[in-house]
């Protein structure tokens, strides 16, 4: 992704630890005033990234720039204290021995500082709870503490790092929208680091899908979702149907190709970078939400169904024993055993034929 | 040694496990590495004067039978009072934590009770009953009990840590109770168990004042009396070379011993505690035995001379007031320079990791396996040899206060710096503060209670500290630990009264207080 307007530049970034590199040729650009995701699974570096752009880890090679000031690079690395960046922990990591108040307005200097800390605390929620110890809060109050300290000096850059991962189900989809909003509200430009598909696509306006240490795909949620950039990144943002096709060379309908596969001939788009030609063997990726049950299509037979209220994943084995699945709204939904016809809702993405992928397969995520 | 078990077994859990590639500041390293190079002079001295003698006299020395009779009876003693307090230990441990007594904290404290006598103190308690007690076998008998609760307090949190999950599945599997118990939970308390047990066998290896009082001729009595007459200290540096060369043997077996248990998911279920019903009468027998013969015996025995009229009479006031005053002085600058030479190693310790870390806190726990009695020794070379200005000054004592307990004030303090977890450093620095600031304004006030407890830990040991103390004593200078030894040597009970009930109330009383709080903090953490 080539902004013009890239507030912060990450180029060719590479963090090791002895002899492993936990970082490899990252190349990262955030938009200012954009909430950018840094999405991956546990132990795929996005951690260390975060603190190598705090400088809480030095670099070895290429360089971190915010603004026009590079911050990091292999021959030096500005001081956290010196970056200007906001930080909110996992944990919240308030300071036990200061109250709220002292919490929120830690970084402050003296000039102006109760004004600003009471603003702070009536901007996310906790106006009134100043002078509260830290060990008084619930675990959602203690976070958006960390929060406001951390907005408190008007950080050019804040960094997320997994901030609603410790608190229950409920409270953390009501508290990261409104973390989301309040962001955005204050112009911020944030990196938010996480593990979780669905905070990463609810929240984020751009996404980075990182692996192994480096990163995989750049992109808005759609992008992410919908073009995913190989075979892995659909998977891990989220279920995946995947068959063996063969590449027709006619295009179809609106300027896509056509494969033939065990749906029929069906649409499909290359991934970006792909050419396959005709007659090539190539993997098809769908969502389960784009089968849909049709009155024209591939005879399947219902098997199990995973049912969850709104919706319901169904398993269907087609006629040559191909199994795969299909998210039904819950109103349509087919009886186990039912023989249906299902069609596909838009087209497919061809990705290159993986060796070792035989027949048709349901992606368990990573 | 104090009421504080330095915890042997490492239970110390970082919450903060990210590796910090940011190495330590090389400031940080220097000041740690000086610390702790202060804590081996003693040692590197020794062994340099030793060789000085020449490696003929050293052989001719260590194969005289007095030298091996000494070495012998050090060994016998130590084994002895090991075997005797693991088994006493362990089985009072069972009971803390396995039987439903009523007051649980109460037999917990008064289990405890005795690491707060010095055993010097016990030996002249039971003097006072049975002046004609002396030899081996009442040595063996009131270091056991002065020492069984360094077995009994690390194995009954050990217990109370052990799962009873799988003592469950072993018995579902066909194991009895005994089975059970031995093939599930015991590889979990044997850790603690052997630190216990190391920490009984130095503390018996080193002990000077209760052999000498009781007439039992170990390595520690040997070095006293040769460098007593003062034409032979060439023996006394060889005398205390054996001495060192066994300690450092009990702590290597230890190292070798020890065993890891690994923290396999711990259950949450715990074992259920029997109902003793009529059976409780002997349990609560076998767990007053080490607090009575232990504390109330010795503590009856002073009391009763304290009170007695003639005593009270003939207390000489000024002189009795001057060695508190000098007790009391020499705690506080023992405590302050042990604290300041801590300090780097602590914080060093405490937040970074690797090879050259782990050497520099090992050297400075150096203190915790020399004898009082060979640092003092050795530090009275090195002043005469080095700086002879400062022999027998209050300098050269206060030096070897510091290297003997350093290793309770690193402990605590690397403790406190720790549990400062380090994102709350990451999260000051990401605020605009100084690294320095940082430290002053999160990590101080955090970690301020453990120094202050570190500090406290180490004037209490200090105050009852006595063979390197008799060494290094600046002439006509006495402090309560002295004057109750030479007086009771001399068979002068009634004069030593005061003497050890004010040791009492200045060390052992605020040392029993100390555990009592740091028990509640752990329980209530």
């Amino acid at each position: 992704m080539k902004t013009a307007n890239s507030w912060v530049t990450i180029d060719d970034l590479r963090v090791s630890y002895g002899p492993v590199n936990i970082l490899d040729s990252i190349r990262l650009q955030v938009p200012r005033g954009s909430l950018v995701a840094v999405l991956g699974p546990s132990g795929c570096g996005k951690t260390t990234l975060l603190r190598a752009i705090a400088g809480l880890l030095p670099v070895h090679s290429g360089s971190i720039t915010v603004g026009d000031r590079v911050l990091s690079s292999a021959s030096s690395t500005v001081a956290p204290e010196k970056r200007g960046m906001g930080w909110v922990p996992q944990d919240a990591s308030l300071f036990p021995h200061l109250s709220v108040g002292g919490n929120i307005g830690f970084g402050l200097g003296r000039a102006g500082k109760s004004a600003r800390v009471a603003e702070l605390a009536a901007i996310v929620g906790l106006a009134g709870f100043e002078d509260r110890a830290p060990s008084q809060l619930s675990g959602g109050q203690a976070q958006r503490v960390a929060l406001a300290r951390a907005l408190a000096a008007r950080p050019d850059l804040m960094l997320l790092d997994e901030p609603f991962a410790a608190l229950d189900p409920l409270l953390r989809s009501a508290l990261r929208t409104e973390v989301a909003e309040l962001l955005r509200d204050q112009e911020n430009t944030t990196l938010l680091v996480t593990h979780d598909q669905e905070e990463a696509l609810s929240l984020a306006d751009y996404v980075a899908v990182m692996r192994g240490g480096r990163i995989e795909q750049f992109g808005t949620p759609a992008d992410v979702y919908e073009r995913p950039a190989n075979l892995w990144v659909a998977g891990f943002v989220g279920d995946t149907v995947e068959l063996n096709g063969t590449w027709i060379a006619e295009a179809g309908g609106r300027g896509h190709s056509l494969v033939d596969c065990e749906l029929g001939r069906i649409r499909v788009d290359p991934a970006e970078g792909f050419a396959p030609e005709a007659g090539d063997s190539v993997r098809v990726m769908l969502r389960p939400e784009w089968l849909r049950l049709a009155d024209h299509g591939t005879d399947a037979r219902v098997g199990a169904i995973a049912y969850a209220g709104h919706d319901a994943l169904v398993g269907l084995e087609l006629a040559s024993g191909a199994l795969l699945r299909a998210r039904i709204a819950a109103p349509d939904l087919p009886r186990r055993g039912a023989e249906v016809t299902i069609a596909v809702r838009r087209p497919a993405i061809a990705f290159p034929q993986t060796s070792g992928d035989n027949g048709v397969g349901i992606n368990p995520g990573c | 040694m104090s009421v504080s078990l330095q915890p042997a077994v490492s239970t110390g859990h970082r919450r903060d496990s990210r590796p910090r590639p940011f190495g330590a500041p090389a400031w940080l390293l220097v000041l740690a590495a000086l610390a702790a190079s202060a804590a081996t002079i003693p040692l590197v001295y020794l062994v340099v004067r030793s060789l000085d003698a020449g490696l003929t006299e050293l052989a001719a020395t260590l194969l005289r039978p007095r030298v091996l009779q000494l070495t012998l009876n050090s060994i016998v003693l130590a084994a002895a009072v090991t075997a005797t307090t693991l088994l006493l230990g362990i089985v009072s441990a069972w009971v803390l934590t396995r039987v439903r007594m009523p007051a649980t904290r109460f037999w917990l404290l008064i289990c405890a009770l005795p690491l707060a006598v010095p055993s010097y103190l016990a030996a002249y308690g039971w003097l006072v009953w049975f002046p004609t007690l002396n030899g081996f076998w009442p040595s063996w008998f009131v270091l056991s009990m002065v020492c069984t609760p360094y077995v009994t307090l690390p194995v009954a949190a050990a217990l109370r840590g052990a799962s009873g999950d799988l003592e469950a599945v072993a018995r579902t599997l066909g194991r009895g109770p005994f089975g059970a118990f031995r093939a599930a939970t015991w590889p979990q308390v044997r850790p603690a168990a052997i630190a216990g047990a190391l920490l009984v066998c130095l503390y018996s290896l080193s002990d000077f004042g209760l052999v000498s009082m009781l007439r039992f001729q170990t390595l520690t009595w040997g070095i006293n009396s040769a460098y007593g007459s003062s034409f032979n200290r060439n023996q006394a540096a060889l005398l205390a070379l054996v001495l060192v060369v066994l300690a450092v043997a009990v702590v290597v077996g230890e190292r070798h011993n020890r065993g890891r248990v690994g923290n396999a998911s711990p259950g949450r279920s715990r074992v259920p505690l029997r109902r003793p019903g009529l059976k409780l009468l002997p349990f609560a027998l076998l767990l007053l035995i080490t607090p009575v013969s232990g504390v109330l015996v010795p503590m009856g025995g002073l009391l009763s001379r304290l009170l007695d009229a003639a005593t009270i009479r003939s207390i000489d006031m000024p002189r009795l007031l001057e060695s508190i005053g000098s007790t009391l002085a020499l705690a506080l600058g023992g405590a302050l320079l042990a604290v300041l030479l801590a300090l780097p190693i602590a914080a060093l310790a405490a937040r970074y990791r690797g090879r050259l870390v782990a050497a520099i806190e090992a050297v400075g726990f150096l203190g915790h396996a020399l004898p009082g009695i060979v640092v003092g020794l050795s530090l009275v070379f090195f002043a005469l040899a080095v700086v002879p200005a400062l022999y027998q000054s209050v300098v050269v004592l206060v030096f070897a206060y510091a290297v003997l307990f350093m290793p309770k004030a690193i402990g605590t303090m690397r403790g406190g710096i720790e549990a400062v977890p380090g994102s709350l450093v990451d999260v000051s620095r990401m605020l605009g503060l100084s690294p320095l600031k940082t430290w002053w304004k999160v990590t101080r006030p955090l970690a301020l209670p453990a120094v202050g407890i570190g500090a406290l830990l180490v004037a209490i040991s200090i105050m009852k500290e006595l063979p390197a103390t008799l060494l290094l004593r600046p002439t006509g200078v006495s402090t309560l630990a002295t004057e109750l030894w030479s007086r009771t040597t001399a068979l002068e009970f009634g004069a030593a009264a005061p003497y050890a009930a004010a040791l009492v109330l200045l060390a052992a009383v605020p040392a029993v207080i100390l555990s009592g709080i740091r028990g509640l903090a752990k329980e209530s953490a």
